[in-house]
């Protein structure tokens, strides 16, 4: 499967809704609550583009980033930070140690955010729907 | 008796009794050990009667006590007058002046050579006349046939009698005077130094020499004599009889020296014994004391030069007392300002440590034993980096060769220094701090192996607070910005994907659900952003940004908003425009974007909105105009301050946070841009922002 996206969030509301989009767009959404459960993930299922909060239980985001690009069964898999986290710093480091993207959640509504998803992934959805007409 | 009552001077000095004793000593020691049994022996050999001689032993004795008495009392009373009203002064024991003390110390010290001398006179006429009275031939009828012998034997004996006398005399009287100068010199005793005093001197060998000479004369004059007169007046006698008689002559001489030696030999020891006493004195340690006694010879010489060896001594014992207690003040200061220095340095509240060339620790002080968890003596002489980790800010290792400026030993040389900040400190036990260091060279002398100072001021407490206010801010920011995500989120995702269920009513009440959370949104955004501001946290990322590129970009998502509110908004931007500008994209980005959407939310429906560019050699000017409201004259100078909303705005159901403006100034100041406006009430404004062109 070419459309796995593994979203580390700990927070249900919008971690439900972002699987939610995700989902009608044909994505198939692994999800975390933690950061630990996250990292494990990242690595066990070797999805095709991570998801990444910041301020996590257990384990925080730029943790997680630095395994992931650091480990190279994984650090070919683009990550996205989406976070509330506005921090230059945090923001800087991040990019600097690979992550694709730095998305502060508010800013970005759920449509936005599937157009950033589908630069990584195209939309499985979309797939279904130009393969007939092919 | 009332014994008070009874009123007894003090004792003098020197009475006329106590001169007149020592004179009739003299006599008395020579007539009656020598002249005397001389005399008898004289008459025996020249055949005088028995009742003859005993005539001139009463005569002689008549003479001694009738005459000699008064006479030397006498004698003595005008001499001690001559000796002045200064004298009489100081013998009743009164006080004059130390110039005149010393005219009577001298006096006094060269009378026994006067009196002597005037003795030697009178006693060599004394027997002058008695030599003439016999040669006249009236005395003792017996000797008339020898009458001149006699005359002449007289004379003879006056001249030996006369020598032995005055230097008795001279002699005694000056043990006597000795005596009284040493009691002046008591009350005087500057004396002893005194250039004042003009005593005759005469040397111990003269006076050696006189005293052989005295009991010489006595002697082996008078048995020459006698033996000359026995063989020229008197018939043969036997050899055993002249033998007697010599034999006399030398027993009376001999008993009259064991007499007069310890006496004479007296003037002699005197002094000595002064001087013997004295180092007494000194060895038992009284450095004080001088010897009192005044004799201008030899002796003299002894007490003089010891008086003043012992008081340079004492000056030289006073100096060094007063150095060793200048030392011992010295050593108390230097002691009391290493005290206050170590005090200072104990009192500081920075750590504060001292190294040499080889930078190993020469000193720290109780901050910085606390700061490190060690102790001085722990450290000494061991190198700095050993005492502690320390990073930069960047994470980069800080060790002596990062911090310490390199080190001239030129005399002169300036003081360098280097300063961290926020330098991550762990010790050796692991702790973590967080501390400002400076690290200075201590420009070279010789007087101290320190050759750097490094100071730690412990910012942890502050390095923390700085941690938790960052945390704090992005603390709200998070808890603010997750629920608003939940709500836009669903509410754009609820409203596109039942639009074609839902009423108009419901439409209208969830879509303003959603625009108020989308201007609660921007109030946090714009809190945030104007949190920054303050923290100088906002960092921008300056790129080369199009402008054109980019006012166009803008420019297309406000006309959207623009045209739901029937607002013409215009861009008059020429396709060719590209000029380049240092800024960074997002932020300037916003300040269009928020002057737009202000142009646009200011302007009644149907008003213009109008967005033209100005371009000058150095600067890009955006220029944003509308046909709004405008705003009051008064209004404007506060326009771009924090909070400030024109009142009576919110009636025209405009909306806004009074924080655009104050973020859109900070961020075009940043861009070393300026941002104005010019509007006049009811007709409209036009709100103008300049950028640097990129390389000029």
């Amino acid at each position: 499967m070419e459309n796995k996206v593994l979203l580390v969030e700990d927070e249900q509301y919008i971690r439900e809704l972002y699987e939610l989009i995700l989902n009608q767009e044909g994505y198939h959404v692994i999800t975390a609550a933690d950061g630990e459960t996250g990292a494990n993930l990242a690595i066990q299922e070797k999805p095709n583009l991570i998801l990444l909060d910041i301020m996590l239980p257990k384990k925080n985001g730029v943790d997680i980033l630095r395994d992931v690009v650091s480990n190279s069964e994984t650090s070919h898999i683009p990550v996205i930070m989406l976070t509330n986290l506005g921090q230059e710093s945090v923001m800087m480091e991040c990019l600097r140690l690979g992550a694709k993207e730095y998305i502060i959640k508010l800013q970005i509504d759920p449509y936005s955010l599937l157009n950033v998803v589908k630069k990584y992934i195209p939309s499985p959805k979309e797939a279904e729907q130009n393969s007939p007409a092919m | 008796m009332d014994l008070s009552s009874v009123h007894t001077s003090p004792k003098r000095l020197l009475t006329p009794l106590d001169l007149a004793l020592v004179h009739w000593k003299i006599q008395a020691i020579f007539h009656f050990t020598f002249g005397i049994p001389l005399a008898s022996l004289a008459g025996i050999s020249w055949g005088v009667s028995l009742s003859s001689m005993i005539l001139v032993i009463i005569a002689y004795l008549g003479l001694y006590f009738f005459i000699y008495f008064p006479f030397y009392y006498f004698f003595a009373s005008i001499q001690i007058k001559r000796l002045g009203d200064d004298f009489d002064e100081i013998n009743r024991g009164g006080g004059i002046q130390t110039t005149a003390a010393a005219d009577v110390v001298s006096r006094l010290l060269n009378f026994p050579l006067n009196i002597a001398g005037l003795i030697a006179i009178i006693e060599l006429s004394a027997f002058c006349i008695g030599g003439y009275i016999y040669y006249s031939g009236n005395f003792i009828p017996e000797l008339i046939p020898i009458r001149s012998l006699v005359a002449v034997q007289v004379i003879f004996l006056g001249i030996v009698a006369s020598t032995n006398i005055s230097l008795l005399n001279w002699i005694l009287l000056s043990n006597k005077m000795s005596d009284v100068a040493s009691k002046i010199i008591q009350q005087y005793p500057m004396l002893l130094d005194s250039k004042n005093l003009s005593i005759r001197r005469i040397p111990v060998f003269t006076k050696i020499f006189l005293i052989l000479l005295l009991t010489t004369l006595a002697g082996e004059t008078s048995i020459v004599i006698f033996f000359a007169t026995y063989m020229l007046s008197t018939t043969p006698r036997n050899l055993v009889l002249n033998l007697t008689f010599i034999a006399t002559v030398v027993l009376i001489n001999m008993v009259y020296t064991l007499i007069i030696t310890p006496i004479v030999s007296n003037s002699f020891i005197l002094p000595l014994k002064k001087i013997a006493e004295w180092i007494q004195l000194i060895t038992k340690g009284q450095y004080n004391e001088q010897i009192n006694y005044i004799t201008n010879d030899e002796h003299g010489d002894i007490i003089l030069g010891s008086n003043r060896m012992m008081k340079k001594l004492n000056k030289a014992t006073a100096q060094l007392t007063r150095s060793m207690q200048r030392l011992q003040e010295d050593r108390s200061v230097i002691e009391l300002e290493k005290n206050k220095l170590s005090t200072v340095l104990f009192g500081v509240g920075d750590g504060v440590i001292a190294l040499n060339k080889e930078k190993e620790i020469v000193l720290m002080n109780k901050a910085s034993e606390d700061l490190t968890g060690t102790t001085e003596g722990m450290m000494l002489h061991k190198p700095i980096d050993k005492l502690c980790t320390m990073t930069d800010e960047q994470g980069g290792p800080l060790t002596t060769s990062v911090y310490c400026p390199p080190f001239s030993s030129k005399v002169g040389a300036q003081k360098e220094s280097r300063s961290y900040q926020n330098v991550k400190l762990i010790t050796q036990t692991g702790q973590e701090l967080y501390v400002n260091l400076l690290c200075s060279t201590i420009p070279y002398t010789d007087e101290t192996d320190a050759t750097y100072i490094v100071s730690f001021h412990d910012v942890t407490d502050e390095h923390e607070l700085e941690e938790m206010k960052l945390d704090f801010v992005s603390m709200a920011a998070h808890e603010l910005r997750t629920p608003l995500t939940s709500i836009l989120g669903y509410m754009s995702v609820y409203l596109k994907e039942n639009n074609s269920h839902l009423n108009d009513p419901q439409k209208m009440m969830l879509n303003r659900v959603f625009y108020s959370a989308q201007d609660l949104t921007s109030l946090v955004e714009n809190l945030l952003n104007v949190s920054k501001i303050e923290r100088n946290a906002l960092n921008l990322n300056f790129i080369d940004l199009n402008w054109g590129e980019k006012v166009r970009q803008i420019f297309d998502t406000v006309k959207f908003i623009a045209l739901e509110k029937k607002i013409t908004l215009t861009c008059d931007l020429p396709e060719s425009f590209s000029t380049v500008v240092s800024a960074d994209a997002t932020r300037i980005g916003e300040v269009l974007t928020n002057l737009l959407t202000n142009a646009v939310n200011y302007t009644q429906v149907g008003g213009k909105v109008k967005l033209w560019i100005e371009e000058t050699p150095t600067e890009v000017i955006t220029h944003i105009s509308d046909t709004g409201i405008g705003i009051p004259e008064t209004a404007i100078p506060h326009l771009f301050t924090k909070f400030f909303r024109v009142s009576g705005n919110l009636e025209q159901g405009s909306k806004g946070t009074g924080l655009g403006l104050y973020i859109s100034r900070a961020i075009v100041e940043m861009h070393k841009g300026k941002i104005w406006v010019e509007s006049k009430l009811d007709s409209g404004s036009t709100f103008s922002f300049s950028l640097p062109k990129k390389n000029v």
